[in-house]
This record gives structure tokens, C-alpha cells and sequence, in this order.
């Protein structure tokens, strides 16, 4: 059996602080921003393959 | 190898019908997963796995799960708080796996995948804040590519924004015929 996939994190003290402050610092490069714009098209082409 | 166009490219969701037995991604661990474990996981809905076919063969898969991030902080961030009630949980997409079979890799089949999840959650029916993976060493380059990374010290998981992702794609316009865009 393959190891589970940890589910339900909890961050506390440090790390809650530092994933709040780096969460609101995000920031995308244009070739990103396109790669979205393209995840969107792809989605959208293949969503009736898409079951969930 | 030329890349593989994504018409040549189909989708099914993982069931009893196909043969993984072929399967190669060199990865032992995600081969057995694929083989092994994902059908039953699947049944027990704990995550549900896409197949990615070329030519019939199954080319490579991904394995997604609802999850979420659970925040532990004495004052919530106002990001938490809407119209006065709390979320101190966020709504995650985790990507569990993803593979790719040897034989076609670095043919652009991984970031078709990646970015098909990557769409479902930025326009799919599900609320989710992030997408969020645990990726192998070798792959973490990879995924930074995308927006994604580890925002803890510990490096425990990389993560995607996807409210700051919509955010920056808001002028884009919408391909739904009967909406009308400012």
C-alpha cells in the first residue's frame, strides 16, 4: 500500500504566520498569468471528461 | 520528441475497464500506486484518479483530493473573516499524483494535466482557495514554474493561490456566450 497523502494540515505558531504572510505575497511572472489563461481554455475544451 | 498536441490527448476516469499493467513512469512508488492502490482509494472516495490516453495507451494520470488547511493563530488574518464569520479552515485541492509513463515524458503530457487541474479549480464548481502538492525533490523546480510554492519554512507542501491566480485573470473575458463583460 502506497503511503497516504497527509490531509487536514495544521499549521500552527511559525509556520501559520509565515504561510499567512507569503499566502498574501503571491506574486505571478506574465508567462504565468498566461499559463493560467491557458489552465482555464484546457479545462473548459476538456471538462465533460472531467468526473468528479 | 515533438511535444504531443492536446487533441491527441483524452481523459477517463480510473476504473476496472483498463490495463495499468504496461505503466512505466520509472517511479516505482507511483507505479504501484497507479496499479494497485488507486482503484481502491477511489471506492473508499478518498480521491478520485484521471487517466490521460494517447494512441490507447494510457499515457499518464493524476490523482486529486479534496483537502484543507487548517491555520492555528490567536487572532484570525482578515482574509478569514468575512461579513463577521470566521473560516479558520481554507478549502484545498491537493494533487496527490501525477505521472507520467517514460516512454512519452517531456512530450508536454505533464503540463496538459497540470494545467487541466489547475483550470478545474480555477473555474470548476468547487470553491478552493489553493491548489497545494507534495512533490518529489526533482519536481519541485517544476511546479515553481507554475506559481507554486512552499510558503513555510518546513517545506512541508507547495502551494497555489488560487483567489490571487482569479484575481490577476479578472480582465480576462468570459467564454460564456450569454454573459456579457464589462
Amino acid at each position: 500500500m502506497a503511503k497516504p497523502v497527509e490531509l487536514g494540515l495544521t499549521l500552527e505558531g511559525k509556520e501559520a504566520d509565515e504561510f499567512l504572510k507569503n499566502e498574501s505575497n503571491a506574486d505571478f511572472t506574465s508567462s504565468q498569468v498566461d499559463l493560467f489563461r491557458e489552465a482555464k481554455r484546457i479545462y473548459r475544451s476538456h471538462r465533460t471528461q472531467f468526473k468528479f | 520528441m515533438d511535444p504531443i498536441s492536446e487533441d491527441e490527448l483524452g481523459i477517463e476516469l480510473l476504473s476496472t475497464r483498463y490495463n495499468l499493467s504496461l505503466f512505466d513512469s520509472g517511479d516505482p512508488e507511483l507505479d504501484d500506486f497507479i496499479k494497485n492502490d488507486a482503484l481502491k482509494e477511489q471506492q473508499e472516495l478518498l480521491s478520485k484518479t484521471h487517466l490521460c490516453f494517447y494512441r490507447n495507451h494510457v499515457a499518464g494520470f493524476f490523482t486529486i483530493t479534496a483537502d484543507s488547511i487548517r491555520v492555528k493563530k490567536d487572532r484570525l488574518d482578515e482574509s478569514q473573516i468575512v461579513e463577521d464569520c470566521e473560516y479558520p479552515a481554507y478549502p484545498c485541492i491537493l494533487i496527490a499524483r501525477l505521472a507520467i509513463d517514460k516512454r512519452v515524458q517531456k512530450r508536454g503530457i505533464g503540463k496538459f494535466l497540470l494545467l487541466l487541474i489547475i483550470g478545474f479549480a480555477l473555474d470548476g464548481p468547487l470553491g478552493c482557495r489553493y491548489l497545494s502538492v507534495d512533490p518529489k525533490t526533482d519536481a519541485v523546480e517544476y511546479y515553481k514554474k507554475f506559481g507554486f510554492n512552499f510558503w513555510t519554512s518546513s517545506k512541508r507542501r507547495m502551494y497555489l493561490n488560487i483567489r490571487d491566480v482569479t484575481r490577476e485573470l479578472r480582465p480576462d473575458e468570459s467564454l460564456d456566450p450569454w454573459i456579457k463583460n464589462e
